[in-house]
């Protein structure tokens, strides 16, 4: 990692309560952020990964251990310095007030302005040049409190940009938008930082993005070290797997994505073709059947047949048979065939396995 | 493209400040001249100018009472609606104003305790002698009382990481501190928490000259230092976190701004009394008229809002053509909170500015 940009070595970081006493989140840490690359930080809540960030961004002092940026250590940044260098997007929202966009990206400028403010020309042009950067230049009139959720996430990306940082850090960028805009962001990121020549580091619970977009995914688990590679990589070495095992949620190496842990219900055989095929099966993995072929008489069988367009489910159950006309009547009769199972358990599951954003778990 | 957007949103502010100064301006002159004695507006002016009045009592009511009280009232709505303009940036509060620190209330104290108990330690002339010695009794007393509650304020904020617990902290103090006054007022004599009271009504009409002497430098002094202060308050906007990340010495600046608020409102408090409402106010019907949370904006827009306004207070307080004068405060609650809540409620600047 010669050319790591911002780098960590033995890093400890935590907290300093009152009278000395010191609360260490995780110790030992050895990093380093490459310029042009985006690193996206995952691991399961409260393993701090935020107190990470904050550390790296230099608002808050590491216990233990030194974080350079170019060589050199923040601890001997001027402020100034520092904000030339690092640049940051925080998870909450802020109300920043009747600001008109402009006026907020131009914040951003504050290392470089005099005690006045003023505006320089070579300001305006970073300024604009920071908005054109997240392709929000059609939106610097508008008043910052109009703007929908994704749109000031690009403008907070823009206010970071406008810094002219070595890095831009950011706390779940993506933590209050729907699906397609978390991937607007984050293929934004991963262009700023292959156009820009920046480190971009982000922290997010959208495994399935961060294993798509990222160049390197820093995986932190709640014990042991920190390990950082290809996200291709981890998967390979099975440390994605061990980071959240036990949570709820298997790691499927052959589809590259999550699978929510269900408690297994035994088999059921699946008959049909096309589109309601493939739906049929994930609903009933939903269910935690286990899906197979074959013509066993003491299983429970379902069968999809398409008429005219329209699929029927006919499903035969200890020698009786039904029909349905959807997959939510067809599941509904299956649970309710199969009552008596520990419903606290699963309800304990499913807590769980929200940690971990399953509105993403799609195998797409 | 944004270029052309920014000059057109700083064309329209133009004329909207010019129209604010002329209004300072024809408050200032109004003040000079309308009172229980109404003096014309052109003698007002040609005095302004030096030269010498058409009746020897106008010209004495002009440079004993009528000029110094301008000044004061100028002086101070500019630096109490300041003061209220960044304590609600620093605390990111709208409700937070001068007061907020327990500034106010220690000078508060600080006369309580010079009026209830000095007085009635033994020194019997002096209600009587209120007229000199009280007054800078008073003066000093107040100012004593706010500087001693700035230094606790600032030792705690030292400590302090959130700035939220330095607020609350500051009205718990502020509610201590009334606590004391209170249990002062207790056991006092009427005449004398008639007097206290009479000073809680606040006027602008009590610093003469001499006290001018120190009032005007005081604050004016400050007044430009706050100008100083745009750019820190701009950044911090975003709150602390994102404050630090573009390079501002958070903590420092925290000090900066409390001591900056504190002199000038332990000042304002001393020479004029508590007055409500100006430091709270002030801020939002600046944003409202401009628009804008912009500091580079509202510090003089806020500034000169908040002179204006004291003016109008005062001239309203007067009761022109009356024997009668009604308590400032009293005034500035009851007449500007009605403008300014219509103002607020028209333009809902709060929700955007404070909300969440």
């Amino acid at each position: 990692m010669r050319d790591a940009v911002l780098e960590a070595k033995n890093l400890s970081i935590g907290y300093l309560s009152g009278k000395g006493r010191r609360k260490l989140v995780a110790e030992g840490i050895c990093l380093g952020l490459n310029p042009g690359e985006t690193t996206c930080l995952i691991g399961p809540n409260g393993v701090g990964k935020s107190t990470l960030l904050r550390t790296l961004a230099g608002l808050q002092p590491p216990l233990d251990g030194n974080i350079t940026i170019e060589n050199r250590d923040i601890s001997a940044f001027q402020p100034r310095e520092l904000a030339q260098s690092v640049g940051i997007v925080l998870t909450e929202q802020v109300n920043v007030g009747m600001l008109s966009v402009f006026s907020l990206v131009e914040l951003g400028r504050h290392p470089y302005t005099a005690w006045s403010g003023k505006l320089q020309p070579q300001d305006i042009e970073a300024v604009h040049w920071a908005l054109e950067a997240v392709g929000a230049l059609e939106l610097a009139a508008r008043n910052v409190s109009e703007l929908s959720d994704g749109e000031r996430q690009k403008v907070m990306i823009a206010r970071a940009l406008a810094q002219e940082p070595h890095v831009i850090i950011l706390d779940e960028p993506t933590a209050f938008l729907d699906l397609p805009r978390r991937v607007e962001i984050m293929i934004l990121l991963q262009n700023l930082a292959r156009e820009t020549g920046r480190a971009i580091l982000l922290s997010t619970h959208d495994l399935d993005l961060a294993l798509r977009c990222a160049d390197v995914i820093w995986l932190f688990p709640p014990e042991g070290k920190l390990e950082s590679g290809a996200p291709e990589d981890l998967v390979l070495s099975g440390a994605l797997e061990r980071t959240f095992r036990n949570r709820g949620i298997v790691f499927d190496r052959t589809h590259g994505s999550f699978l929510i842990q269900r408690e297994k219900r035994g088999l059921i055989e699946l008959e049909g073709a096309g589109f309601e095929l493939v739906w049929s099966r994930r609903a009933l993995e939903r269910e935690g059947y286990e899906v197979t072929r074959g013509k066993r008489m003491d299983r429970p069988k379902v069968r999809v047949v398409t008429r005219g367009g329209i699929p029927s489910w006919q499903l035969t159950l200890e020698g009786e048979s039904l029909t349905f006309s959807s997959i939510y009547e067809l599941v509904k009769a299956l649970r309710k065939s199969t009552t008596g199972h520990k419903p606290s358990r699963r309800k304990g599951d499913k807590g769980r396995s929200g940690d971990l954003d399953t509105g993403s778990q799609s195998r797409g | 493209m944004i270029r052309s957007s920014e000059i057109k949103i700083k064309r329209l502010r133009l004329p909207l400040l010019l129209i604010l100064f002329g209004a300072l301006v024809a408050a200032f002159i109004l003040d000079l001249s309308l009172g229980s004695v109404n003096v014309p507006l052109l003698s007002v002016l040609e005095m302004l100018v030096g030269r010498e009045p058409e009746k020897a009592t106008w010209g004495k009511i002009f440079f004993l009472f009528r000029l110094p009280k301008a000044i004061t009232a100028t002086l101070a709505g500019a630096a109490l609606s300041i003061s209220g303009l960044e304590m609600q940036t620093l605390f990111r509060n709208p409700l937070a104003g001068p007061s907020v620190l327990g500034i106010s209330a220690g000078a508060s104290l600080g006369v309580a305790v010079v009026v209830l108990l000095a007085a009635a330690g033994g020194a019997a002339g002096f209600l009587e002698g209120l007229g000199l010695f009280g007054d800078l009794g008073i003066l000093l007393a107040a100012s004593i009382g706010s500087a001693l509650v700035l230094m606790v304020i600032l030792m705690v904020s030292r400590r302090i990481q959130s700035i939220m617990t330095l607020l609350i902290l500051g009205i718990l103090f502020g509610y201590a501190v009334n606590a004391l006054v209170s249990t002062l007022l207790h056991f006092s004599i009427s005449e004398r928490i008639q007097a206290y009271i009479s000073w809680t009504f606040g006027s602008f009409g009590n610093c003469t000259w001499s006290q001018l002497a120190v009032f005007i430098p005081v604050v004016t002094l400050f007044l430009i230092i706050t100008q100083f202060t745009r750019k820190p308050l701009n950044a911090l906007l975003l709150g602390e976190s994102y404050a630090r990340s573009m390079g501002l010495r958070v903590k420092e600046t925290r000090s900066f701004i409390i001591i900056n608020t504190a002199v000038l409102t332990g000042t304002v408090t001393a020479f004029c009394g508590p007055i409500a409402f100006l430091g709270i106010a002030i801020p939002h019907l600046s944003r409202s008229l401009f628009n804008t949370s912009d500091h580079r904006v509202l510090l003089p827009t806020t500034a000169l809002l908040g002179s204006t306004v004291a003016l109008i207070a005062d001239i309203i307080a007067q009761l022109p053509g009356s024997q009668t004068v009604l308590p400032l405060s009293a005034v500035t609650a009851l007449f500007g909170a009605p403008v300014i809540a219509w103002v607020i409620l028209k333009r809902r600047n709060l929700r955007e500015t404070f909300a969440g």
